[in-house]
């Protein structure tokens, strides 16, 4: 019974902090707010609730177009304008390939953001983001900052995550250039 | 601080609690739904495409 299961967990792997996952359905109609389709879904602090979660929903290759994954550390919300984040940025890559293992490379950014191996000791990463878009599906990081001495070994592991080849660039965005489509890259790695 | 490599978290997959605060089936059910529909439709454009 549940209660039985209840008693039965108690955690032996804490996390080091607590992270929501939020999900965007894609819109159906023109009425639909962005807030209307993102919401989140759950937050946890653990190994334990983490394994139990990603078994229970669907894995990245089966989401629907326009869907996205969110993963950020909890009182963060998946938005630029959420002030944590809006100094910051995110190392993106698009798969325009199908043929990589998507679920392999979400799963690999996930257990690295909660994992927290992906940085150093400063909470730069806020959290993570998966886009399933009809020309690529996008990974992304989101940071704290625009500060490309901590953004720099992030991004290089970054790439071991998502075993990327050394003809593949990865590029750091600042969301102030959000919306100016001709914007640089701040880093290149 | 706890930090836990890539490999570390895959050998405690096992370990796996699923939280009771949340409807998983239901919240997996619909969004295999929205894919089920997405492909229904493209389906049907690409018959009124003449493809
Ligand atoms: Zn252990
Ligand atoms: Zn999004």
């Amino acid at each position: 019974t549940v209660l039985d299961s209840k008693k039965e967990f108690n955690v032996k792997h804490p996390l080091n902090s607590k992270w929501t996952l939020w999900y965007t359905k894609p819109a159906n109609n023109p009425k639909e707010s962005w807030s209307d389709l993102l919401k989140p879904v759950i937050t946890f602090s653990s190994v334990e609730e983490f394994w139990g979660i990603f078994n229970s929903i669907p894995q990245a290759g089966e989401l629907p177009l326009k869907a996205d994954y969110h993963l950020f550390r909890e009182n963060i919300k998946p938005e630029w304008e959420d002030p944590e984040n809006s100094k910051g940025g995110k190392w993106n890559f698009q798969f325009k390939n199908k043929d990589i293992n998507i679920n392999e490379l979400w799963l690999r950014t996930l257990l690295s953001v909660i994992g927290e191996t992906i940085e150093d000791d400063d909470n730069e990463v806020n959290g993570a983001v998966l886009n399933v878009r009809k020309v690529a599906i996008r990974i992304s990081l989101w940071t704290k900052s625009s500060d490309r001495a901590k953004l720099f070994p992030i991004g290089m592991k970054f790439r071991k995550v998502l075993k990327l080849s050394d003809a593949d660039s990865l590029e750091f965005l600042s969301h102030k250039d959000a919306d100016n489509r001709s914007a640089k890259p701040l880093l290149t790695v | 601080m706890a930090k836990y490599e890539i490999e570390q978290l895959i050998q405690l997959r096992e370990t796996a609690y699923v939280p009771t605060s949340v409807d998983f089936a239901e919240f997996t059910k619909s969004i295999l739904e929205e894919r089920e529909r997405q492909a229904q439709q493209e389906e049907e454009s690409g018959f009124t495409g003449g493809r």
